[in-house]
This record gives C-alpha cells, sequence and structure tokens, in this order.
C-alpha cells in the first residue's frame, strides 16, 4: 500500500518535471535501447549465419577436394588412382559415421557452363553428375518435377534437374520445363526437375546465388559422356550423422581415403567448422563491445539518476520531515524513495524498450540486405529489467540519506 | 473543573541539552509537570525558553538528555526511533505554524498520510478523512490541492490531517502564527471544540489572546517551568 502510493509518488515526481526527468532517464533509455539492440542485431546475424550454413550444408558437410601432394611424395603421385568412385565405396564400408555420400563431377572444373534452349542461353552454371544423396548435403530443395534416381544413372539416362535460375534463362514464365530438352555442349537432356530458389540475402546480394545456377545430371551419364568414361571425381562429399563426433568421423575419412591412394596424400578434407569458429568469434565481440556500450549507458545512466533524486530530495527535506513527523519510519521513507526510484527504472525501461524497438527498425531500414535485426522478448524482458534494477540501485543511496534525516532538521528546513 | 483529570502525560525532571562548540545549552533544565487527559494546555514564554523543545519531547521527536518522560503510564522516552514514528503515527497529531501540507498531494490525500504510517490495518480511512475534513469545514475543498486554499483553509486543512487518526493528544506549535484576525479566531474556535469533546492539546503560543482561550497556561523560563502567576 505506501510501496504503491511511493510509485505513484514516483510517477508523480516524474510527470511535475518532464524535461528534467527526460534528462534524468537518458543514460537508461540509451541503455535499454542499445541493448535491445545488441541482442537483435546478434540474433540477427546468428539467424543469417544459421541459415547461410544450412544453406551451404551445414556443419555435417565434409568435403573432399583435390589438393596437391606434398614435396616427398611428389614421385609418387602417379601412383593414386585420384578421387574416384571407389573413394565413396570404400568410405560407406569403412566409416559408419558417414549418412550420405556425394561423389561429384563437374563438367567443367574451372568455370561456368552454358547451357541452350532454342536461342535461349543460361550462362555461367554448374552442370555436374550427381548421385541421389546431394540433395541431402548440398540441400537443395525441389521445386517442380523430381530429383535424379539411382537408376537414372545405372541406365545412363539423359535427364537433368536445373536450378531457377537456369529455368528462368531458358524458359518464358508461361513455360513449363518439365518434359522440355534443353542443349549441354551440344547434348540434349530432358529436364525432370526444377529446384526451388535459394535465397540468402547478406550485404544486398544473393549470398547462395550459384546455388540456383545449378543442373544435375546422373553421375554415371555424366562421367561416361563428358569424362571419357573416366571415374575421376572434381568433388567426394560426406554428411556425417552426428557433428558431436565430427573430429573422430573426419580421422577415420582420412585414413580409409590414404588406405585408398595408396598413401599418396593428394587431397585434403574440408569441414565448415572453421567458418562457425569465425561466426563465433564475431559474435562474441560484438556482445562484449554492445554489451560494454549499454552497460556504460546504465551506469551513466544510473550515476545521473543518484544524482538528480539527491538533488530531489534536497528540495523535498520538508517534506520528509513532515512524513516523519506523521509517524513515518526510516524503512517507510527507505521504501518511498526506492518506489520512486523503481517508478523511474519502470518509466526509462518502458521508453527504452520504445525507443529500442525504434532503433531496430531503424537499422533493419539503414542495413538493408543485411541479415536484419531481430527484436528479441526476451531482449526486452532483459533491458525492462536491466532498467528495473538500475533505477533500484542508483535510488539505495539517495533513500538511505533521506531515511536517515533528522525529523526536527528536516522539518525546520526552508 | 472539580475531578482531576487521569495523567496522560508526565515529565520528571526532563533534561535537554544541546552542545554549541564547548558550550552547553539548557533547552530545558529540569522540567517536571503532569498533563491530563482532555486537557487544553497553553505553553507560553519569551523565544528561547525551550518551549519547542519541550514539544519536540512530547511529540517523540527528540530524546531527552536525562529525566523520564511517560506517556500513557508508559516510559517512552528510551523508545526505538521506529517505535517513536509508530507512537506518532497512532497516537499523536500534529499542527505546525507553517500547515506543512504536502504541494503536490491533494488536502485529501494530505489528510490520508498520517493514517498510512499508523498502519493499523483501518479500512475505513477515506470514511475517517472526509469527517475530520468536514469536521474542519473543508469537505468541498478536499480535491484541492493546498496551493488553491488560503492560509485559514490550510490550516483546517492541517488540523483534520491530526485529527484523521483519533490521536490522544494534539501538539500544535504556534498554529496561530502565520495568520490574520478572524482565521485565528476560527482555528481557536475549533480548537475549543475539540477540547470539550474531551480532545487533550497542548499548544505552543506566543499570542496572549490564544493563551487565554486554553484552560491551563504553562509557563517556560530559560528551560524550565515558571511558577504560576
Ligand atoms: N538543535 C539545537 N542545537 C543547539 N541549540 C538548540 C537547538 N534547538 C534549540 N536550541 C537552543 O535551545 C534553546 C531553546 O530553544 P527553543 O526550544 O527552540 O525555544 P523556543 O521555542 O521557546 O523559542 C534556545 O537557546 C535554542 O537556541
Ligand atoms: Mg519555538
Amino acid at each position: 500500500m505506501l510501496f504503491l502510493t511511493g510509485m505513484r509518488d514516483g510517477v508523480r515526481e516524474i510527470l511535475a518535471h518532464p524535461v528534467r526527468s527526460l534528462l534524468t532517464l537518458f543514460g537508461l533509455i540509451c541503455g535499454v535501447a542499445s541493448l535491445i539492440a545488441m541482442i537483435g542485431m546478434v540474433h540477427g546475424m546468428l539467424a543469417g549465419w544459421r541459415a547461410f550454413l544450412y544453406e551451404t550444408g551445414g556443419l555435417e558437410k565434409v568435403g573432399s577436394v583435390a589438393s596437391r601432394p606434398p614435396a616427398y611424395q611428389k614421385h609418387l603421385a602417379g601412383i593414386s588412382p585420384g578421387r574416384t568412385a571407389r573413394d565413396a565405396e570404400g568410405i560407406w564400408r569403412n566409416v559408419p559415421g558417414v549418412t550420405h555420400i556425394s561423389p561429384e563431377f563437374a563438367i567443367d572444373e574451372y568455370g561456368g557452363t552454358e547451357v541452350k534452349r532454342k536461342g535461349r542461353r543460361s550462362p555461367d552454371n554448374l552442370v555436374y553428375g550427381v548421385v541421389p544423396d546431394v540433395i541431402v548435403i548440398n540441400r537443395y530443395e525441389m521445386e517442380r518435377g523430381r530429383f535424379i534416381a539411382s537408376l537414372d544413372g545405372e541406365r545412363g539416362r539423359c535427364v537433368a534437374v536445373i536450378g531457377a535460375q537456369v529455368a528462368k534463362d531458358l524458359f518464358t514464365p508461361a513455360e513449363d520445363p518439365l518434359g522440355q530438352t534443353i542443349d549441354v555442349k551440344g547434348q540434349p537432356y530432358r529436364v525432370i526437375g526444377v529446384f526451388r530458389e535459394a535465397v540468402f540475402m547478406q550485404g544486398g546480394r544473393n549470398v547462395v546465388a550459384s546455388k540456383n545456377r545449378s543442373v544435375c545430371l546422373p553421375l554415371k551419364t555424366a562421367l561416361l559422356r563428358f569424362n571419357g568414361g573416366s571415374e575421376r571425381l572434381t568433388w567426394l562429399n560426406f554428411r556425417v550423422g552426428d557433428v558431436e563426433h565430427l573430429d573422430e568421423v573426419v580421422d577415420a575419412i582420412q585414413n580409409t581415403l590414404v588406405i585408398l591412394h595408396r598413401g599418396v596424400l593428394d587431397f585434403s578434407l574440408e569441414t565448415q567448422e572453421e567458418r562457425a569458429t569465425e561466426y563465433r568469434r564475431t559474435e562474441r565481440s560484438l556482445k562484449t563491445s554492445m554489451g560494454g556500450v549499454s552497460a556504460i549507458s546504465l551506469f551513466v545512466g544510473g550515476i545521473v539518476i543518484t544524482n538528480i533524486m539527491l538533488a530531489s530530495i534536497k528540495e523535498r527535506i520538508r517534506e520528509i520531515g513532515v512524513r516523519k513527523a506523521l509517524g513515518a519510519r526510516r524503512r517507510d521513507i527507505f521504501m518511498q524513495l526506492m518506489a520512486e526510484a523503481l517508478a523511474i527504472g519502470a518509466v526509462g525501461g518502458a521508453l527504452g524498450v520504445l525507443a529500442g524497438i525504434g532503433l531496430v527498425n531503424l537499422l533493419v531500414w539503414l542495413l538493408p540486405g543485411q541479415p536484419p535485426p531481430l527484436l528479441v522478448p526476451s531482449a526486452i524482458a532483459l533491458g525492462f529489467g536491466a532498467s528495473l534494477l538500475t533505477g533500484l540501485i542508483a535510488g539505495a543511496y539517495p533513500a538511505f540519506t533521506a531515511a536517515r534525516l533528522d525529523p526536527i532538521g528536516a522539518l525546520q528546513n526552508e | 473543573m472539580t475531578s482531576l483529570p487521569a495523567p496522560l502525560i508526565e515529565l520528571e525532571d526532563v533534561r535537554k541539552t544541546y552542545r554549541m562548540g564547548d558550550e552547553d545549552v539548557h533547552a530545558l533544565a529540569g522540567v517536571t509537570l503532569t498533563i491530563g487527559s482532555g486537557e487544553f494546555v497553553a505553553v507560553v514564554g519569551p523565544s528561547g525558553s525551550g518551549k519547542s523543545t519541550l514539544m519536540h519531547l512530547l511529540g517523540l521527536m527528540d530524546r531527552p538528555t536525562s529525566g523520564r518522560l511517560s506517556f500513557g503510564g508508559q516510559d517512552v522516552s528510551r523508545l526505538s526511533s521506529s517505535a517513536q514514528a509508530t507512537h506518532r503515527a497512532r497516537k499523536l497529531g500534529f499542527v505546525f505554524q507553517s500547515f506543512n501540507l504536502l504541494p503536490r498531494l491533494s488536502v485529501m490525500d494530505n489528510v490520508l498520510l498520517p493514517l498510512s504510517y499508523a498502519r493499523d490495518g483501518g479500512k475505513d480511512g477515506r470514511r475517517r478523512a472526509a469527517e475530520a475534513l468536514e469536521r474542519v469545514g473543508l469537505s468541498h475543498r478536499a480535491r484541492h490541492r493546498p496551493g488553491q486554499l488560503s492560509g485559514g483553509e490550510r490550516q483546517r486543512a492541517g488540523i483534520a490531517r491530526a485529527l484523521v487518526n483519533r490521536p490522544e493528544l494534539i501538539l500544535a506549535d504556534e498554529p496561530t502564527g502565520n495568520l490574520d484576525g478572524q482565521n485565528v479566531e476560527r482555528i481557536l474556535e475549533l480548537f475549543r471544540e475539540l477540547h470539550s469533546g474531551g480532545q487533550t492539546i497542548v499548544l505552543v503560543t506566543h499570542d496572549t489572546n490564544v493563551a487565554a482561550s486554553a484552560r491551563r497556561q504553562i509557563r517556560m523560563q530559560n528551560g524550565r517551568v515558571a511558577p504560576a502567576a
């Protein structure tokens, strides 16, 4: 009851001096707003990174790429069969931690491939032979039709699944690509499926746009028609079932591949760990820097509140004397002023939340294409709570000072 | 005035000494007196004679340096500050020379203040406050701010506030000091009314007219009670 009237008096006190109150609350508002914006930005970026990581295969994707063997093995390079479909076979049998394997052969390893149809052209595509597992590892999604099946490869069928951009290049919106024939380096392929468009905007551009320039053929067909029947692969990607055991599975893959390549280190394994580590580093530094800004604002805001409350108490010494004469105990005065401080914290927190929401929206508008900052409910709660706490901490000393005033002296104060 | 009233307040050789630099100031230099329940007492005397100091002790706003002060038979001079505060809230009513209404609260909220500190679970606080305002003839001003009231009205609001918790003792230090003749009369009339209703009142005054309306006068001189003239 007393606490409630204290809160009411606090709000009255704030409303009685709107300009002074706004100045008082400025630090608090900045602190809360920056806290909300900071958490929003970190969450936005995290969401973006997660999406990007996901689009590019996730942490569970392990790639095996060609690499020059070390100098001491140069003379041995010839004895390695290189990366072939047999690697895939060997890993499948020997490394149980691997759930999917994608041997891939790009018909132009070092450049884009042009695909044509009835005078229309689609430049710079990745045309590659694949097995069904690739759809899981590279995370393709079907928009129309079906994906390549094992049988397509075994039968050497000339079929293709094309990315959204390829479809846009070769077909008008009115045309249905399914069943149509496209021209890959003079050879006809029938379109059996179209991928869903992959979009992940960062810095104003779609960083996964290349996914939409994919043309998938059955691996065997591609090897036969574009690799002279050689089994040498361009890439060999794996999907690890349990990311917790990533390191162990990568070791097992490494060992198996060394044996299959007769000891020649003409490959290297790549994971997305490094990228994830970098993300985490950025996240941490953002949190410390922005968290520091919020903490400093709240701290400064707290000091301002302490000062203004001390000044306001000085003006109200007589009121405190009257209250004491009428029976207020020290703790009643203390509680009343703490209630006022809490009211200041609540008003500052509420304004800070509004400012924070505004700031998040402003950032979304200022940084188009960046992973947009998110409005996180827990950040709003945290900001408001931090404001209340700052108010209480800042109010404690003035409240203590006021509670200890001698009633006679306070009553005689002019 | 035949029967002796039961004593409400008893002071036995009460002293209050202030230390000013190297000197001791004896604001009260041994006061012994009894105030009966239902008495209307005026404390008079020259400036500096210790009237306010006496009121502070009676109001439990301060503690005597030595001596015994009892209220309703209980020694209250050594109570903790929190117990003193509760005593003030429940048993005392204060009327001040400069009214001391809180400017940002309505007249009603000012009158309610002692009840909130009394914490005796009175649910009918608003009713009691309304009654107190009615008694001083200020019902129509309940929602006004003190700043909107005349001096006389403010002091009546102050008296309503002192009455609201039905105190055993009302202490008034120069309650008419800031008022003009007509308002002084009105306030005194109120005090007389309260007194005839059985209220114990101790007031300090310079004004011989004011002192005359009390049934008993205590003359202070150099921190002592002067013998009756
Ligand atoms: N807080 C104090 N410190 C020092 N001296 C005081 C204090 N309060 C009162 N005195 C002194 O005590 C004496 C009595 O003061 P007071 O009770 O206020 O007298 P009155 O109200 O009769 O004018 C005066 O000499 C005054 O200066
Ligand atoms: Mg005085």
